[in-house]
């Protein structure tokens, strides 16, 4: 399955604007949606019409952060949110700790764990997992 | 915050137990004055009443009157000085300090003779001296024993270099001074010729207590350097107990020319505290060694929580400063590569944008480096106080901030009602003061046409209240418990700081001794930081 549509949930505007190029160079066709951060994300996600196929989730990022964000979007369910509307989560982030990696990887939406920047190849690869 | 020493701190004299025990000491001479006797006052059996009403055990009580008083005070002098050893061991395994057994166990060794004395006395060991000889005699040379053990004792104590010191020498030499006390008493009690030893005539009407009285006497100086040498509270009362002694052992010497008469009765009664006030000094000072204790213990718990939390606080900010420093940096490389690529290709305006987006990136970078080494300034910089004049201050920070983006925008009012001086650190007032107005600036709401800054003085609680008010985007209720925590930014949009603001003005607001408050107006924000004046 082909990726058709992608949420950046990321508050950093240069990171925005680079994960925007990375994804228009690998497919223009895909229909970019943004956050600035974890609670914007929700209400992006609660008004769109339909499931993006994938998130890139930014981890630290102001008043609600990555780990929060998927705290709320699976209600606490590590197990993730409604299969039917599940999107794959690819964490994004500049930050190389285990803690974080773990804590990611303990929800099962969560599909992968990527350092920045994000790359074509990494895009590619993140979309193996829709 | 109390510190170790504060702890440590050598117990004062104690002058209230001084002054009590000098008063109990004048108490029986005072009463002697007013008219009241303290003797014992036997009725002796006589040919006539025995022959009349046969021997009833009454009487027989009665006639030993003189001998129980002295019995019960006695027996109540050697069970002071019992328990006085046994705390003062308890001391010594709390404190290690020598001193307390060793002056416990010269009490207990005098006691033993006092109650050999008195063993002899009620003839529950074999005695063929009359006691009108063996009492005031074997008293006598109780006396001067106790006097020589604790000199010997507190000089014991000044020789030994060190207080940590092993119990064994000690209890060898008690065990030795208790048997020597044992012999002495036992050859006086079955000796035939005791000399004369009361002259109720004389002035000196006991002339053997003057030999305890003058040991006493010269006991007073050995045990003042002593309390030089160790500042505690057993030795204080040691030297508070000398009274007792020497005025006892006057009421001996100059007094008492029978057995059981007042100033007999008065010097038994006056031992009893004599021995109760080194019992009371080991009480004391266990129970100050037991507050030491306690208050070191708290001390270290609440050095450990602080240490736990300052752990905590550099692993977070470890965390944070390697991903806020590498973001930036990796995003910035990124970009430019794109921006070169993208002049390569002729898309100059592309090129412009991402040139433009490294530049904010590698400015914000900029801005987090200063706010981490203000941070360490903050935490290490030693700054004294000086006299700052706050309406001229505050100026000069509105005067600073005016160059922010959107200041102009701002309707500034001032209501500086205090007009004075206050002496504090003038750096880390500033700073925090500086923050407070420049975030009403930054996060002021632009979408209101009337925004404001409100900067207020005034004098609360011996405080200058410094109170800056604004109607800007305020931060986030559930957010609000996190406010002055590392790293934290409340507004997605504005991403102008480090998020280490309001973290550096907690800081030095600890540092000021000043308390900060937050309030959320339900316009925007209002912060309130209170120097102490």
């Amino acid at each position: 399955m082909s990726m058709s549509c992608v949420l950046i949930v990321e508050d950093s505007e240069i990171d925005q604007f680079l994960h925007k190029s990375m994804i228009e160079d690998y497919n223009s066709d895909i229909e970019i949606l943004m956050a600035s951060d974890g609670q914007e994300a929700l209400e992006v996600l609660e008004a769109a019409d339909k499931v993006p196929d994938l998130i890139f989730l930014d981890i630290n990022m102001p008043r609600m952060n990555g780990h929060e964000f998927l705290e709320a979007y699976c209600g606490g369910n590590c197990e993730g949110p409604d299969p039917d509307k599940a999107a794959v989560v690819v964490m994004l982030t500049s930050s190389s700790q285990t803690r974080d990696k773990e804590k990611g990887e303990a929800y099962d939406c969560v599909k992968q764990y990527m350092q920045k920047p994000l790359t074509l190849e990494l895009v590619a690869e993140a979309s193996q997992h829709i | 915050m109390t510190s170790i020493e504060d702890i440590n701190r050598y117990p004062d004299f104690p002058k209230k137990i001084m002054y009590a025990v000098f008063a109990v000491c004048a108490l029986p001479l005072t009463l002697n004055l007013l008219g009241v006797d303290f003797a014992s006052h036997a009725i002796s059996l006589t040919v006539e009443g025995v022959n009349k009403n046969g021997i009833r055990a009454d009487d027989l009580f009665h006639t030993l009157e003189g001998a129980s008083h002295h019995a019960l005070l006695e027996w109540s002098a050697v069970m002071t000085a019992f328990f006085t050893m046994l705390i003062a061991f308890a001391y010594y395994k709390i404190t290690d300090d020598i001193s307390a057994p060793i002056i416990g166990v010269a009490l207990f060794c005098s006691s033993i003779m006092d109650a050999f004395h008195v063993f002899a006395a009620l003839r529950l060991v074999d005695a063929t001296a009359p006691n009108t000889d063996l009492i005031p005699f074997t008293w006598a040379l109780s006396r001067s024993f106790n006097a020589i053990i604790m000199i010997v004792g507190a000089v014991l104590v000044l020789r030994m270099r060190a207080m940590k010191a092993t119990l064994k020498p000690v209890l060898g030499v008690s065990a030795v001074f208790g048997f020597i006390s044992y012999l002495l008493i036992i050859y006086a009690a079955n000796s035939e010729n005791l000399p004369q030893t009361q002259y109720p005539d004389a002035m000196i009407t006991r002339p053997f207590d003057v030999v305890p009285l003058i040991f006493f006497l010269i006991a007073v100086p050995i045990f003042l350097k002593l309390y030089k040498k160790k500042h505690n509270l057993l030795i204080a009362c040691v030297i508070i107990a000398l009274a007792p002694e020497i005025i006892l052992e006057a009421h001996m010497a100059f007094g008492s020319s029978h057995l059981f008469d007042n100033h007999f009765n008065i010097a038994h009664a006056l031992k009893v505290l004599a021995y109760l006030v080194p019992f009371l000094g080991l009480l004391l000072d266990y129970i100050h060694s037991y507050k030491v204790q306690k208050e070191t213990q708290m001390l270290l718990e609440d050095r450990e929580k602080n240490l736990e939390q300052e752990n905590d606080e550099l692993e977070e900010f470890a965390y944070r400063t390697s991903h806020d420093l590498r973001s930036p940096l990796v995003s910035s490389i990124t970009v430019l590569g794109v921006a070169k690529k993208m002049m390569e290709d002729g898309n100059i305006e592309r090129a412009s944008k991402s040139l433009e987006l490294a530049e904010g990136s590698l400015k914000r970078l900029e801005t987090l480096l200063q706010d981490i080494l203000e941070l360490t300034e903050t935490k290490n910089k030693e700054e004294d106080d000086q006299d700052i004049e706050v309406s001229s201050m505050l100026d000069g920070i509105l005067v600073k901030i005016g160059h922010l983006d959107g200041f102009s925008r701002l309707n500034v009012e001032k209501d500086f009602q205090f007009q004075g001086v206050i002496t504090t650190k003038s750096l880390r007032l500033r700073m925090a003061l500086e923050n407070f107005v420049s975030n009403a600036v930054k996060y002021q709401d632009h979408s209101k046409d009337d925004s404001y800054v409100r900067i207020k003085t005034y004098e609360q609680d011996n405080s200058c209240v410094f109170e800056v008010e604004d109607n800007g985007l305020g931060i986030p209720k559930d957010q609000q418990d996190k406010l002055f925590t590392m790293f934290n930014r409340f507004h997605p949009k504005a991403s102008f700081g480090s998020g280490l603001g309001l973290y550096l003005v907690k800081k030095s607001a600890d540092i000021l001794n000043a308390e900060i408050d937050f309030i959320d107006n339900g316009n925007g924000s209002t912060f309130k930081l209170s120097v102490p004046l």
